[in-house]
């Protein structure tokens, strides 16, 4: 009888638990296994059938967490932050961009976690012709990005730096990433 | 007939000689005005570079208090006065504080002098009002100077333009020392006939220079006293004046002017002289203040305030009289001067003095972009990142704590030194830097005392099991006895206990900074990826390949320690560490600007998660103590570190906003007796009360997650059931099989392994930029004769 049950308990416990469940919880009997022949090879090895049920497999199914919305306590709301960015606006449109990565480094150290300075820095390496540096930034700022339009002109950022570094690979992943936007 | 010839042979010689005379004197007198000409014209003094710390910014909202806002004043030099009508000065009137400020030229932007009005509300800017308000609504106060760059024996000067100057200043130089300046040609016939009588008659010493030839004597000659000297100064001084107006003449020599002496360094020129023994600008000095600078052109040693203050207060006495006789005062404005004290600053603020380590570290930034000649002599101008509110408090908090720990233990610890880095993990701008316990000698302890670094390099271990996504934080591992075998020897590591701990869930592997059970998480990953994370992560020191580094048996300065923290403060992007912003050249050109820059280093969500290991660390593992006087909000994260025999005690951590890296030892390298939380750790709290906290707050990448996972097993739980712990984990990481207590809270359906979706491209793609090192590593490593472990070696 002990023979009979122990296994029973073994393949529960195997079933990712799920069986030995808490007390109040009422648990399926397990049938016994019904013994079956065994075989003999030509080579004289005897095969004995598992006397073993089936494990019987199942998967936990995990819910995908949506990402929250992040709250950063980091002065994007000062107004000194905004005309600062203003003003990085202004001078990338006239492509005066030292002016404009000046007023933009300026305002990363009132909100570093704005991904607007980083979306302007990428923009201004891009144009310096320093690729790499853009994608950095842009993947910096992609860090912090939370709505949909911002990460959309971060990616193009790292488009546009992949295009000049010819990565077709890169090109490819921005591409996709946009699409998906 | 004879006679004749001989006359006419006389009158050629005659003649020859004068002609000849001329023409040496016209060759002499060409010489010398080639001479006055070039020296005038050109580059008429080597400038050493200026050092400043960060300006104030002041704006609305700006995390300013008013304490803050009054102590930079103060360190500027303004005056807590009545009214602000003079720049210089401010007024507070309760929660408001109106300044007339300086203004200055930053190079990219002049920061006019203006009025402020700033209203505080707890700690920070509630309202600004300015006379000239900026378009971006950001007033800067002048930033604090530093120091300069100097090259050995040499002099120093800040440059003033002529119309800067105060009028009673000039007036007392007129009246004191050259009476007819306006008058002469360069040189007094009289003043010389007066000095030469009196030098005869043996009546005291006078000197008949007028201004101009003080001017060429201090600008062209050496001091030696020969009639040759004498001779050539006075020409050069009637060329000078042929040359160049008066107005010209005097600002060349109030620059001139040797006024003192700091150390190694000459103080010339009365802008320097102003700041070095008052502390203030040439134009906020009163007329007394004044009437002392224009006394010292006599001999600057014989009246140095410090050493000979009634000396001194007579010769200024001796200005100011000078000022009445000529009319420049009236007798009530000669009496209320002559009552006032001295008033110079109890001790020279300039040179070499003021935070030194952090000048030191700017200094060897510059090295490695300028030439020396160019930082000593072209009169650059260097913006750093320097707080110095912050740096004095740190500095202050720094040597109290140590003075502390080394009073509670005098015996061994009497000579405690070390050193402190806090920087801007945002930017990496380093915001204060201290090198020792006593004053500099040149060994700045924060970028050259390399020491062993202890448990501070485990994360990288805890990140590489991270990144596999074969490890959570709720994974059993081992902690229990092991050896390797290396180069022929066999290394035994030991838990700082001395025994092992059995299975734990690697959250407290880290927090408890147990060796055993990391030494055999980093068994699994091998040596080269350990060391290449480490260079990727900033250090630059050579790092041997043997097993114990892995136990930080390798010396690192506080500033690489510094380097590998950023990216775990950052969520896996390196900022490098800078002191400088920017450096301005003498005409106030942008020469450089030292831009931002970063590099993405870990895949954020192993970054995040790593952080979370390094904050069990602060909330219940060997930096708990920090909550002792530390808010508990600010989710800190950081690590201890500790080297065989307690010889070097460390702690490196972070906030929001600010990171903080501390090392304490002794320079001969003995026992201190000190862990990394019993020596370092206090230090690190205090120097991070001294600064405006921010708490952790690191992006959630998509990939993770937060559950509840089982930390004896590592399986997924639930709340509530026992053993739970609550952590973030990466979505490919998730343990696919639930405890007992928890599975009920999953819902479970057939598992069909061919249903399994394939990792998509992108996944794939975003993911394999950061393990492919790692794995391709691990290949090398498998493949390679050196590789000294295999997961087999574990002795279960």
């Amino acid at each position: 009888m002990l023979r009979k049950i122990l296994p029973g308990l073994l393949i529960l416990s195997l079933v990712g638990c799920q069986s030995i469940s808490e007390p109040e919880k009422p648990v399926t009997p397990v049938k016994p296994a019904t013994e079956k022949p065994k075989a003999k090879t030509p080579d004289g090895v005897v095969i004995t059938p598992y006397d073993r049920p089936d494990i019987k497999r199942q998967k936990i199914v995990i819910p995908e967490q949506k990402p929250k919305s992040q709250k950063f306590d980091d002065g994007r709301n000062l107004p000194a932050f905004k005309s600062l960015m203003q003003q990085t606006q202004q001078a990338y449109t006239k492509q005066q961009f030292a002016q404009a990565e000046a007023s933009a480094t300026q305002a990363q150290r009132l909100a570093p976690q704005a991904p607007e300075t980083y979306l302007y820095l990428g923009m201004i390496a891009n144009r310096k012709n320093q690729p790499a540096s853009a994608d950095a930034f842009a993947l910096r700022g992609l860090s912090y990005a939370q709505s949909s339009a911002m990460k959309k002109q971060l990616w193009q950022v790292r488009l546009k730096s992949a295009q000049l570094r010819k990565n077709a690979k890169a090109i490819q992943q921005a591409q996709q990433a946009l699409k998906k936007l | 007939m004879k006679s004749e010839r001989g006359m006419g042979f006389l009158a050629l010689i005659f003649s020859i000689i004068v002609i000849s005379i001329f023409v040496a004197f016209s060759i002499y007198l060409i010489r010398l005005d080639n001479i006055v000409r070039d020296k005038f014209e050109g580059q008429r003094w080597d400038i050493p570079a200026k050092v400043f710390a960060r300006p104030m910014e002041v704006y609305v909202n700006a995390p300013v208090s008013l304490q803050d806002f009054q102590q930079e004043l103060k360190l500027l030099g303004y005056k807590n006065s009545d009214s602000y009508t003079k720049s210089g000065n401010f007024v507070t009137t309760g929660n408001t504080l109106y300044v007339h400020t300086r203004g200055f030229d930053f190079g990219d932007r002049v920061e006019p002098e203006q009025i402020l009005k700033v209203s505080f509300s707890g700690e920070q800017i509630a309202e600004v009002s300015a006379t000239k308000p900026s378009s971006s609504g950001i007033a800067r106060l002048e930033p604090l100077l530093i120091g300069g760059i100097y090259p050995q024996h040499n002099e120093d000067r800040v440059l003033i333009k002529l119309n800067k100057v105060p009028k009673p200043l000039i007036e007392a130089l007129i009246a004191t020392e050259d009476r007819k300046f306006y008058e002469h040609h360069g040189v007094s016939p009289r003043g010389i006939a007066r000095a030469v009588v009196s030098n005869i008659t043996g009546g005291k010493r006078q000197g008949g220079s007028t201004l101009t030839q003080q001017l060429v004597k201090n600008f062209y000659l050496t001091p030696e006293r020969t009639l040759k000297r004498k001779v050539n100064e006075a020409f050069m001084a009637m060329l000078i004046e042929l040359h160049y107006d008066k107005n010209e003449i005097l600002e060349a020599y109030l620059n001139e002017v040797n006024l003192g002496q700091n150390g190694n360094y000459s103080i010339n020129g009365y802008g320097l002289a102003s700041q070095f023994y008052f502390g203030l600008p040439l134009r906020e000095l009163n007329i007394s203040q004044q009437a002392f600078l224009v006394g010292l052109v006599q001999g600057p040693s014989l009246y140095n305030p410090w050493r000979n203050p009634e000396s001194a207060k007579k010769r200024r006495d001796i200005v100011l009289n000078n000022m009445l006789v000529m009319g420049y005062l009236t007798q009530e404005q000669y009496e209320k001067e002559t009552a006032r004290p001295l008033n110079v600053i109890s001790k020279p603020t300039l040179g070499p003095a003021r935070f030194p380590d952090f000048l030191d570290i700017v200094r060897r930034q510059l090295r490695t972009d300028y030439q020396e000649t160019d930082l000593t002599n072209q009169g650059l101008r260097i913006f750093t990142t320097l707080d110095p509110l912050a740096q004095t408090r740190i500095q202050d908090s720094f040597k109290e704590t140590v003075a502390r720990l080394s009073k509670s233990n005098p015996g061994r610890l009497k000579d405690l030194q070390g050193a402190v880095l806090v920087s801007h993990p945002e930017n990496g701008e380093l915001v204060a830097a201290v090198g020792s316990t006593q004053d500099f000698t040149g060994f700045n302890r924060a970028v050259d005392a390399k020491r062993q670094v202890g448990s501070l390099l485990k994360p990288v271990i805890y990140l590489s099991a991270l990144e596999s996504n074969r490890y959570h934080w709720a994974s059993p591992i081992e902690d229990s006895e092991i050896s390797i075998k290396s180069d022929g020897k066999t290394w035994t590591p030991k838990n700082y206990s001395g025994r092992g701990h059995g299975v734990i869930p690697m959250s407290q592997a880290l927090s408890q900074s147990y060796n055993l059970s990391t030494v055999r998480l980093a068994q699994e990953f091998g040596l080269s990826t350990f060391i290449n994370h480490l260079k990727k992560f900033g250090v630059t020191s050579d790092i041997p390949s043997y097993p114990s580094i892995y136990l930080g048996a390798v010396d690192m300065s506080p500033m690489e320690v510094m380097n590998i923290y950023g990216n775990f403060a950052t969520g896996g992007f390196k900022y490098p560490t800078k002191a400088i912003r920017s450096v301005v050249d003498a005409n106030g050109r942008s020469l450089d600007r030292y831009s931002l820059s970063v590099q993405p280093t870990i895949d954020p969500a192993s970054a995040y998660a790593l952080n979370y290991g390094l904050q069990q660390v602060m909330s219940n593992g060997t930096g708990r103590a920090a909550y002792n006087s530390l808010p508990r909000s600010l989710n800190l994260a950081g690590k201890s570190g500790t080297t065989n025999d307690s010889r070097d005690s460390w702690f490196a951590g972070y906030s929001g906003n600010y990171m903080t890296v501390v090392w304490l030892g002794l320079d001969d390298n003995k026992v201190t007796g000190l862990t990394g939380s019993s020596g370092a750790l206090p230090v690190w709290t205090n120097v991070m009360k001294q600064l405006r906290q921010k708490p952790v707050n690191l992006p959630q990448p998509n990939e993770i997650e937060w559950h509840w996972l089982d930390r004896h097993t590592g399986l997924l739980s639930a709340q509530g059931c026992e053993g739970a712990m609550y952590i973030p984990i990466s979505r490919h990481a998730l343990p696919n099989q639930a405890t007992a207590c928890g599975i009920s809270h999953y819902a479970t359906e057939p598992y069909d392994i061919d249903s399994e979706p394939e990792p998509s491209d992108a996944e794939q793609d975003d993911m394999s930029r950061y393990i492919q090192e790692s794995e391709t590593e691990i290949e090398r490593d498998l493949e390679s004769e050196t590789r000294i472990i295999a997961s087999g070696s574990y002795s279960h």
